[in-house]
C-alpha cells in the first residue's frame, strides 16, 4: 500500500490555495502569498532540473552511443554551455547577450512558422479528399470564408447590402462553438484538478 | 561595407533563415544545424533567465537578507533536486506534490471563477439585451443570443458520449441528444474552421515576415537599401 | 569418553545422556526405582500365556543402566517380566524392566537391552518367568490392527512426551477402551507385518523401542513381527519363537555399535555399498522373515480379536489414544503416506525428504490469451459500433507518386513566394483597405486612446519568437500610442524571450527613452506565477530583471495591487496564455481594462471572452493591425505588407478551392477504388 502522506500534503496545500479563490478577504491571503511564491520558485528549480536532464541525461548519453550519430548531440551541447557560460558572464540584461534570443532563436523560430505556412497551404490542397461528409464540406467552406474574412478582401463589398450583417451573423457562428469549447476545457480542467487535488490522480508519485 | 556587430548578426540570422528555408527541398544537415542550435541555444538562456530572475532574486537574496521563510522553498528545492538520481527520486514527491497541488487549485479556481461561471453569464446576458436598446435591435440581440445559446449547448452535446446499455448494445446516444450533436457538429465545423483560417493567416504573416527580412538583408548585403 | 549403551536398541551413547539419541529410551546411569505397576498392563500380564523363550545368546544391555527415577513404569515392569524370566541375579527391581527370555518372540528381544548387567534380580527372574510366559502367550495371540502402524509416529513422540515418564499409568485404562472400541488392537498393531512395513519397523527403531507399548507383545512397529510369525505358525508358537528368535537376534545385532557421537543417518543408514542392507540397517536377515511375513489386508477391518479377559476400562492419556487403531486422525492405508523409498522407506507419516520435484513445480506459466469478461465483451462492441458511425476513407490519390507530389510541392513554394515578394517589389499592385472595421478593435482603441500618463500599463509579453512578425506588426501601433500618450510601462514575462522581444520593439521607436519603462523580469511558474502577480505583484516581483527594486521609483511606488495599474495589456500568440491571464488576472483587476493582442489563429477562441466582457477589446493578427492604424491614422509596417497579406491570403484561398474541385473530380467511393 502506497504511502497516503504525499498526498495528504497535496490535499492540504491544494485547500489552503483553493480557499483563496473563494475567500479572499478572510486573511487567508497570509499563508497563500507566500505559498505561490514558493511554488514559483519550485517551477524555476523544476525549470533547471528539465534543461540539466535534457543536456545530460539525454544528449550526453547519446554521445556515448557508439551506434548513433553524435553531431546533433554534440552542436546542442556545445551551443548550451556556451550560452550558459555567456550568460553568467554577460547577465540575461546586457544587449549583446541578447542578441541570442532576437538574432539566434527568433530567425529559427519565426522560419520555422514561415516554413509551415507552404506546408499548410500544400496540405490544403487535400482538405476534400479525406473527409467526403458534410461536416468535411461545412469545415472546407469555413476556412475558405473565414480567411477571406481575415484578409480583408471584403471591404471591397463593404457598399453592398447586407454584406456587413451577413459578416456579423457569420464571425457570431464561431463564438458559439468556441464558447462550447472552452466550457468543455473548463469542465475537464476543473475535473482533472479535484481528482489531482483529492488524491485520486498520483502524477508526482514517479 | 565595413564590418560591424550588427552586420555579423544580420549574416548569422539570415544564414540560419536560409538553413531552415531549405527544409522546402527536403530535410538537409543545415536544417539539422540550426533546429540544433536553437535547442541548445533556449535551454542555454532559460537556464541563465531562470538562475538571474527567479532564483537570485528569491531565494538567493533573502537567504543573504537573512530571512527564514526562504528556508521552506530551500528544503523543497533541495528535495526536487533528488528526482535527477532514480534512487532517491521518491524524496522529490513532496516537491512535486508541492507543485502538482498548486497547480491543480488554481486551475480549479481559474476554470471555475474566470470561464465557467463568467461564460455561462455570457451565455445568459446575450439573451438579455440593453434597456436602451431599440425593438429591432433588441430581436437582433435576442435572436443573436439565442443562436449563440443553441450553438453552445449543442456543441457541449457534441462531446457527450454517455449512453444507456441497451440489450442490442448498440451505443447510440438517446434521439434528442443526437440532434443536439448533429448541430453541435455544424458548429465545432465552423469553428474549427475558423481556427485553422487563423492558423493559416498566422502563418502567412510569418511567411511575409521572414520574406521581408530576407529581402531586406540582400539589399543590406548588396548595399541596396 | 565413556559411553552408554542403550538397553533397549543396543547403541551407544554419550555416558552424559540421559535418554538415549536413537530411540528416546531412558539410559541406565543410576539404579532406577522400578515404576508402578499401572493397572492397564496388569490385565495384559494376567492374559499372558507362557511363551517359549529362546536363549538369548547376547546380552541386551551389557554396560549400562537408565536412571531408575526417569525409566517409565512400563518399561520397569516389561523389564522386570524380562528379569524374572530369564532369572538374571543382581538385578533391581526398580532399574529396568526384565528383558523377556531369548527364546520369546522378537519384541522381546528388543528389551533385553533393557537389562541390567547387574544380576541382581535373578532371584525374582524365575518367579516371574510363569507370569511372563503367560503374558507372552496372550500377546501372541494378539492381533493387532492394520491401522496400528500409523501409530508409529506418535510412538516417537509418545516416547519423548512428557508423559513417557508417568509413573502411573493406570494399566486398566488403554485395554478396556481397546476392548470397547477394538479389543484387539494391540493384536492389530502387531498384524501388520508386510514388506513395507519391515522397512518401516527397520527404520524406526527409537518408535520400535521407547513405544509404550514395550510391554505389549510389540511396539507400532515392532510387534508386527512376532504377530506375523503367530499367524503363520498360529498352533506352534515354539517353532515360530525359535525361528524368529534367530532372527531377532540378528535383527538386534545390528543395533549394538551404534554411537551416538556418530551421526544417526550414518549409523542407522549406512553409505550405500549394498542394496538390500542400505534400506534395511538392522539386518538383512531381519528383513528376511519380515519379508517372509504375511502382508495382512488393507481392508482396514479389524483382526478377529482373541479372547481375554475383560479388563476394566482405563483412560488412555492421549498420547496411547493417538497410538490406538481407532484414532480417526491417520489413514487406513499405511502405504498412502508411507515412504517407499530412501532412508525414511516405511515409516508412516514422516516428512517427505526425496525427489523434492514432486512437491516443487516450474514456475507458474500464465496464458498469454486476453481474458475478457462477458460484460468487457458488450462494452467493447458498443464502443466498435460507436467507432463504426464514423467512416474514414482511403486516400484517392493514394497511388500517386512521389515526383508527382514533391513537383506539386516545389510548384506551390514558387507560386506562394512569388506571391509575398510580388507586392514589396511591385508598390502600384492594387490593396484593399479595410472599412469595416471590426468592433473589438474599435474599443481596443477607444481603451487605448483612454489611457493617461497618471497610471503605469502593464504589458505582459507572453510570446516567442515564432510569430513574433505578426505580433510586431500588432504591437507597434499601440506602443506609438503608448508612448505618444507618455503612459509608463511595466513589462512582465512568462516566457523568456517575450521580454527581450519587446525591448527590441522599443528600441525600433523613436519615443522609446521619452517614457519610463521598467522591466520587472520573467515569471516563472505559468499560471501560478500568474496567480502570485494577482495576488501581489510586490511578492511576484521583488526585484526587476537588473535586480534593482522598482517599487521605490514613481510611478511603481504607487502601484500596490493589479488594479492599480491603468490598464493590462496582453501580448501572446498562443490561445491557452491569453486564457490564463484572463481567468487568474482578470477577476482582481476591477474596472482596469484588459486588452488583448493575440495571433489570428487564437482569435476564435478569444471571441467568447470579449463577448462575455471579460476583455475589453483585442487585436488579431495583421488585419486588425491596419484597422487599428487606420483609426489611429497613422500608417506603419502592418499597412505597409496588407498588400502582400492579401494577394498571399487569396492565393492560398484558391488553392484550397481549386483543391477540393480536384478532390470531388477525382473522388471515387470506397467501392469502386476497391475494385481497382
Amino acid at each position: 500500500m502506497r504511502s497516503p502522506l504525499v498526498p495528504l500534503f497535496g490535499f492540504l496545500v491544494g485547500t489552503v490555495i483553493l480557499a483563496g479563490y473563494f475567500f479572499p478577504g478572510s486573511g487567508i491571503a497570509v499563508i497563500r502569498t507566500p505559498m505561490l511564491d514558493w511554488a514559483v520558485i519550485l517551477s524555476g528549480v523544476a525549470g533547471l532540473i528539465a534543461i540539466v536532464h535534457l543536456i545530460f541525461g539525454v544528449h550526453w548519453r547519446r554521445l556515448r552511443d557508439p551506434e548513433r550519430n553524435h553531431l546533433f548531440s554534440f552542436l546542442i551541447i556545445i551551443s548550451f554551455l556556451l550560452t550558459l557560460a555567456a550568460g553568467i558572464f554577460f547577465g540575461p540584461t546586457n544587449k549583446v547577450y541578447q542578441k541570442v534570443v532576437t538574432e539566434i532563436q527568433m530567425p529559427i523560430e519565426a522560419s520555422l512558422m514561415a516554413v509551415l505556412a507552404i506546408t499548410l497551404a500544400y496540405s490544403s490542397l487535400r482538405l476534400l479528399q479525406r473527409q467526403h461528409n458534410w461536416m468535411g464540406f461545412v469545415f472546407f467552406v469555413s476556412v475558405v470564408v473565414f480567411l477571406l474574412i481575415n484578409s480583408g478582401v471584403f471591404s471591397y463589398f463593404a457598399n453592398v447590402p447586407f454584406i456587413q450583417p451577413l459578416l456579423s451573423g457569420v464571425s457570431q457562428v464561431p463564438i458559439a462553438g468556441a464558447r462550447g469549447i472552452l466550457i468543455g476545457v473548463a469542465l475537464g480542467s476543473l475535473v482533472t484538478g479535484i481528482r489531482i487535488w483529492i488524491g485520486s490522480d498520483r502524477p508526482y508519485n514517479g | 561595407m565595413p564590418l560591424s556587430a550588427d552586420l555579423i548578426w544580420l549574416i548569422v540570422s539570415f544564414v540560419l533563415t536560409v538553413c531552415i528555408f531549405s527544409y522546402l527541398f527536403g530535410d538537409n544537415p543545415l536544417f539539422r544545424l540550426a533546429t540544433g542550435l536553437l535547442i541548445g541555444v533556449t535551454a542555454g538562456y532559460l537556464a541563465v533567465t531562470i538562475i538571474y530572475q527567479v532564483l537570485l532574486p528569491k531565494l538567493v537574496v533573502p537567504l543573504l537578507q537573512g530571512s527564514l521563510t526562504v528556508l521552506i522553498p530551500l528544503f523543497l528545492s533541495g528535495l526536487l533536486l533528488t528526482k535527477l538520481s532514480p534512487r532517491l527520486s521518491r524524496l522529490g514527491n513532496f516537491s512535486m506534490a508541492y507543485l502538482v497541488a498548486c497547480g491543480a487549485a488554481i486551475a480549479i479556481g481559474g476554470a471555475l471563477l474566470g470561464t465557467l461561471f463568467t461564460q455561462v453569464k455570457g451565455a445568459m446576458n446575450s439573451m438579455a439585451p440593453a434597456a436602451t436598446a431599440s425593438v429591432d435591435q433588441k430581436w437582433t440581440l435576442i435572436l443573436e443570443g439565442g443562436f449563440i445559446l443553441l450553438g453552445t449547448i449543442a456543441s457541449l452535446a457534441y462531446f457527450n458520449f454517455g449512453t444507456r446499455e441497451n440489450k442490442n448494445k448498440t451505443g447510440k446516444r438517446p434521439p434528442m441528444v443526437r440532434l443536439f450533436s448533429a448541430v453541435g457538429q455544424f458548429f465545432i465545423a465552423v469553428t474549427l474552421g475558423a481556427v485553422f483560417a487563423g492558423v493559416l493567416t498566422s502563418t502567412i504573416t510569418a511567411l511575409i515576415e521572414r520574406s521581408d527580412f530576407l529581402f531586406t538583408a540582400i539589399k543590406t548585403f548588396f548595399g541596396l537599401g | 569418553m565413556a559411553e552408554i549403551q542403550c538397553p533397549i536398541c543396543h547403541r551407544t551413547n554419550d555416558a552424559s545422556a540421559e535418554r538415549c539419541w536413537y530411540c528416546q529410551a531412558v539410559l541406565p546411569h543410576e539404579a532406577e526405582p522400578a515404576p508402578e505397576n499401572g493397572d492397564w498392563l496388569d490385565g495384559l500380564r494376567g492374559d499372558s500365556t507362557p511363551t517359549d523363550n529362546t536363549p538369548n545368546d547376547e546380552p541386551a544391555a551389557p554396560d549400562s543402566e537408565p536412571p531408575a527415577e526417569e525409566v517409565p513404569e512400563w518399561l520397569a515392569r516389561i523389564r522386570e517380566l524380562e528379569r524374572q524370566d530369564h532369572g538374571q541375579t543382581g538385578e533391581p527391581e526398580k532399574s529396568e524392566p526384565t528383558a523377556p527370555e531369548p527364546q520369546e518372540t522378537n519384541w522381546q528381544d528388543i528389551f533385553k537391552g533393557t537389562e541390567s548387567p547387574a544380576p541382581e534380580d535373578d532371584a525374582h527372574s524365575a518367579s516371574e518367568a510363569n507370569d511372563q510366559d503367560e503374558w507372552l502367550k496372550s500377546l501372541q495371540n494378539w492381533q493387532p490392527q492394520p491401522n496400528e502402524l500409523e501409530e508409529s509416529a506418535p510412538a516417537e513422540e509418545a516416547a519423548s512426551s512428557p508423559f513417557a515418564d508417568e509413573p502411573q499409568v493406570p494399566s486398566n485404562e488403554p485395554q478396556p477402551n481397546a476392548n470397547e472400541e477394538n479389543p484387539d488392537w494391540p493384536s492389530s498393531l502387531m498384524a501388520e507385518n508386510t514388506a513395507g512395513e519391515a522397512d518401516h519397523l527397520s527404520k524406526t527403531p527409537a518408535a520400535e523401542e521407547t513405544s509404550p507399548f514395550a510391554e505389549e507383545p510389540a511396539p507400532v512397529s515392532e510387534p508386527q513381527v512376532p504377530e506375523a510369525i503367530s499367524k503363520e505358525h498360529p498352533n506352534s508358537a515354539q517353532e515360530s519363537e525359535s525361528a524368529e528368535a534367530e532372527k531377532s537376534e540378528n535383527w538386534l545385532s545390528s543395533f549394538r555399535g551404534l554411537t551416538p557421537e556418530r551421526d544417526l543417518n550414518e549409523q542407522v543408514f549406512p553409505p550405500a555399498e549394498e542394496n538390500e542392507s542400505n534400506k534395511n540397517p538392522f539386518s538383512g536377515n531381519a528383513q528376511e522373515w519380515m519379508e517372509e511375513a504375511p502382508v495382512p489386508e488393507e481392508s482396514g477391518t479389524p483382526e478377529e480379536p482373541v479372547p481375554q479377559e475383560k479388563l476394566e476400562p482405563a483412560s488412555l492419556p492421549a498420547w496411547i489414544q493417538a497410538l490406538s487403531p481407532n484414532h480417526k486422525a491417520k489413514p487406513s492405508s499405511p502405504s498412502a503416506t508411507s515412504e517407499s523409498s530412501g532412508p525414511l522407506a516405511g515409516i508412516e507419516g514422516a516428512l517427505n525428504g526425496e525427489d523434492p520435484s514432486k512437491y516443487y513445480s516450474g514456475p507458474q506459466t500464465f496464458s498469454s490469451a486476453l481474458k475478457v469478461t462477458e460484460n468487457q465483451l458488450g462494452r467493447a462492441q458498443i464502443l466498435k459500433n460507436i467507432a463504426e458511425q464514423a467512416h474514414w476513407e482511403d486516400d484517392g490519390i493514394a497511388t500517386s507518386k512521389p515526383t508527382y507530389r514533391w513537383v506539386l510541392r516545389l510548384i506551390v513554394t514558387l507560386i506562394l513566394l512569388a506571391t509575398v515578394l510580388l507586392p514589396m517589389l511591385v508598390q502600384s499592385l492594387p490593396v484593399i483597405a479595410p472599412t469595416l472595421y471590426p468592433d473589438e478593435v474599435v474599443q481596443f482603441y477607444n481603451t487605448l486612446s483612454s489611457l493617461n500618463s497618471a497610471q503605469p500599463v502593464l504589458i505582459a509579453a507572453d510570446f516567442d519568437g515564432s510569430l513574433y512578425g505578426e505580433l510586431k506588426w500588432s504591437m507597434q501601433p499601440v506602443l506609438q500610442q503608448l508612448l505618444s500618450q507618455q503612459v509608463p510601462l511595466a513589462y512582465v514575462s512568462t516566457n523568456p524571450e517575450g521580454a527581450v522581444l519587446l525591448q527590441k520593439t522599443f528600441s525600433q521607436n523613436t519615443l522609446a527613452n521619452t517614457v519610463p519603462t521598467f522591466d520587472l523580469g520573467y515569471l516563472a511558474g505559468g499560471s501560478v506565477g500568474l496567480q502570485t502577480l494577482a495576488q501581489d505583484p510586490r511578492t511576484a516581483f521583488p526585484l526587476d530583471a537588473s535586480l534593482n527594486n522598482v517599487w521605490n521609483e514613481l510611478p511603481m511606488s504607487q502601484v500596490k495591487q493589479l488594479s492599480d495599474f491603468g490598464a493590462v495589456i496582453v501580448i501572446t500568440e498562443n490561445a491557452d496564455t491569453a486564457r490564463y491571464w484572463i481567468e487568474q488576472v482578470q477577476p482582481v483587476l476591477g474596472n482596469v481594462p484588459m486588452l488583448v493582442i493575440v495571433a489570428a489563429q487564437s482569435a476564435p477562441l478569444l471571441q467568447p471572452y470579449y463577448d462575455s466582457g471579460q476583455i475589453s477589446g483585442y487585436l488579431s493578427g495583421l488585419g486588425s493591425a491596419v484597422v487599428l492604424e487606420t483609426l489611429q491614422k497613422a500608417p506603419g509596417a502592418a499597412s505597409g505588407h496588407l498588400g502582400s497579406f492579401q494577394y498571399t491570403s487569396l492565393l492560398v484561398a484558391a488553392l484550397i478551392i481549386i483543391g477540393g474541385i480536384v478532390s470531388l473530380i477525382l473522388y471515387k467511393p470506397a467501392g469502386q477504388r476497391s475494385q481497382k
